[in-house]
């Protein structure tokens, strides 16, 4: 199968300067990820917040440019060529952000917005343009007559499907989805999940699923990665094997933390890994995760564990295990 | 002065009982009936959870029982009893502090809800001496015990940063830990995870969970996520629209639920 995005040993770091002392700080977000998507294949990202997902999944989406590595579409590079080379690219890369409230100009319509979209790449008369918009919110499950409203006037579910038509309107190959049901109410997130399942089938679109909620994943996804303080623990192929085969300390503790499903399903859980969760170690040489691993070893502190596969389509990087 | 009172409610070891409370959102050109004749007990020890989509009216009974409603906001009818006395007898200014003493609440957006000017400790400090006259030094011991009792590490150091400094979960438990000085019988928890980290939000249930039990408080849980009530509830009353469409033990309504919308809830839950 053909590989459509792509990341090689990517890093991105910011900086940060002191107010007072005038003193630059490096804070690493991503470190060292080399991911690969294939065509029609859908990855979910998870981690909790802080663990550098976001900010891989605006790198591979060329809006963010790395510091180290890079990130390639279809076996380009995107990451750092200029906008009027990047501007083709665009309408086969597209975005889902998490805060639908924050995405459309609240002076826009709905319709507007679309519009801006289609004009950007595409020259089409205003009869086409206006097609276009009406189709597509159809098939995001929206009347055509929303076009005319404002976002203010869309309640958060509508407002999270004209964010997804906004997104898929130009028909992109590839689409990042920073958190798209996290905003949402608990009973709007299937909808919303059966929606994007749906609209990957009908167009065949390959997705990087970014979220912390593991409940999420088995909908969308054919494969999973978890992150942890900027670098992939554990990558599982959904389709060779189940969540549960899970092995990375990590992904269990983030198993375990999902609510039951039942009142009778309650069970105890590994609650003292969980305290102390900002410690990260700053040396390089060492795994990411021991402070509050319950299994760490001698090893775990000195040595920094790679990927390796256990089983087919199934990577973890722990000393432990592998 | 006597306000209304129940002896009745005492007896049921409720913290809060709630009968027939009836909200209107007064409007310029209508008026929204935001709660319509709304009954609701938690029980002293017990977690009550009321659920609904946003919208159907949780959070303005949750203001409502604290008397920080918006202006337009107006109770039409209803009685709320607070630990036996019915709140809305009370004239405005034994009100307040009557309840600051009876029950406390937290929020969703931790962050938000403190002082982004004052450090941690100056916060806690501030809400003890509100309540009991006692040397600042007194109320920095009790605040260090309550930093410890929601298990934060190194309290310390932590009384002397400012809120931007902590990560969402350490805040969500400084709010616990301000909300649960003097031990209110009841705590209004009104979204405390939806901003959070899976991982974190385990955290903040257990801390709510050792809270009642160790404590005996009462917490109404306000959330529309069907997993946190599952995990953690006793009590259930489902809200729709300003009504409560139906109310039972977790059991009750996760094996056996019988509105229409309940059963919604349930098959929408991934």
């Amino acid at each position: 199968m053909e590989v459509l995005a792509e990341t090689q040993n990517i890093r991105k770091s910011y900086e940060k300067q002191n107010l007072f002392t005038k003193k630059r700080e490096q804070v690493s977000a991503v470190n060292g990820v080399s991911l690969k998507i294939q065509k029609g294949c859908s990855v979910g990202l998870i981690g909790e917040s802080g663990s550098g997902k976001s900010t891989l999944g605006r790198m591979m989406a060329g809006l963010e440019t790395p510091t180290e590595g890079q990130a390639l579409f279809r076996g380009r590079q995107i990451s750092n060529i200029s906008l009027r080379k990047m501007r083709p690219l665009r309408r086969n890369i597209q975005m889902i952000f998490q805060n639908s409230s924050s995405v459309f100009d609240t002076s826009y319509t709905i319709g507007e917005s679309i519009a801006e979209v289609i004009e950007n790449s595409e020259r089409v008369s205003k009869k086409e343009c206006l097609e276009k918009i009406e189709t597509i919110l159809e098939q995001v499950g929206l009347d055509a007559l929303y076009a005319q409203r404002y976002p203010k006037e869309l309640s958060g579910g509508q407002r999270q499907r004209a964010n997804i038509a906004r997104a898929l309107v130009l028909h992109p190959e590839f689409v990042v989805c920073d958190e798209p049901v996290s905003s949402l109410d608990y009973s709007l997130r299937k909808q919303i999940l059966t929606l994007l399942n749906d609209l990957r089938n009908k167009f065949g679109l390959t997705y990087l699923f970014i979220t912390h909620d593991l409940n999420c994943v088995p909908y969308v996804c054919d494969m999973m990665a978890i992150m942890y303080a900027g670098k992939i623990v554990e990558q599982i192929d959904l389709k060779k094997n189940t969540m549960p085969n899970a092995l990375h300390p990590y992904t269990n503790l983030l198993l375990s933390c999902i609510p039951a499903k039942m009142p009778a399903e309650r069970k105890k859980r590994m609650m003292e890994s969980i305290i102390d969760t900002t410690v990260i170690p700053d040396s390089k040489h060492c795994c990411r995760f021991f402070p509050r691993c319950p299994f760490c070893t001698e090893r775990c502190i000195n040595e920094e564990p790679l990927l390796k596969e256990v089983a087919s389509g199934h990577l973890v990087a722990c000393h432990i295990i592998a | 002065m006597q306000y209304k009172t129940d002896q009745g409610v005492q007896s049921e070891n409720a913290a809060l009982d709630i009968r027939g409370l009836s909200m209107d959102y007064i409007m310029q050109d209508q008026n929204i009936h935001a709660v319509v004749d709304l009954n609701l007990v938690a029980r002293m020890g017990k977690i009550t959870a009321l659920v609904g989509e946003s919208g159907s009216g949780k959070s303005t009974v949750a203001l409502a029982v604290m008397d920080i409603q918006d202006k337009n906001a107006v109770i039409s009818s209803g009685e709320i009893y607070l630990g036996g006395t019915d709140i809305l007898s009370m004239p405005k200014k034994d009100m307040r502090s009557y309840i600051s003493n009876h029950a406390s609440i937290i929020f969703q957006d931790p962050i938000d809800s403190l002082n982004p000017l004052l450090t941690v400790g100056e916060q806690l400090v501030e809400a003890i001496l509100i309540h009991e006259k006692i040397t600042k030094n007194q109320a920095r011991t009790i605040a260090l015990n309550q930093l410890l009792a929601v298990s934060l590490p190194q309290p310390e150091e932590l009384m002397k940063k400012y809120p931007f400094m902590l990560s969402g979960g350490m805040c969500q438990r400084v709010m616990i830990a301000i909300a649960s000085v003097f031990h209110p019988p009841l705590l209004i928890a009104d979204e405390p995870t939806t901003a959070l980290d899976v991982t974190i939000q385990a955290q903040i249930l257990h801390q709510l969970d050792s809270m009642r039990k160790k404590d005996g408080t009462a917490i109404l849980l306000i959330t529309h996520d069907l997993g946190v009530v599952a995990e953690i509830a006793d009590d259930v009353c489902i809200m729709k629209d300003g009504h409560i469409v139906e109310s039972g033990t977790v059991d009750d309504i996760f094996c056996n639920p019988q509105h229409t919308y309940t059963r919604q809830l349930l098959a929408a839950a991934l």
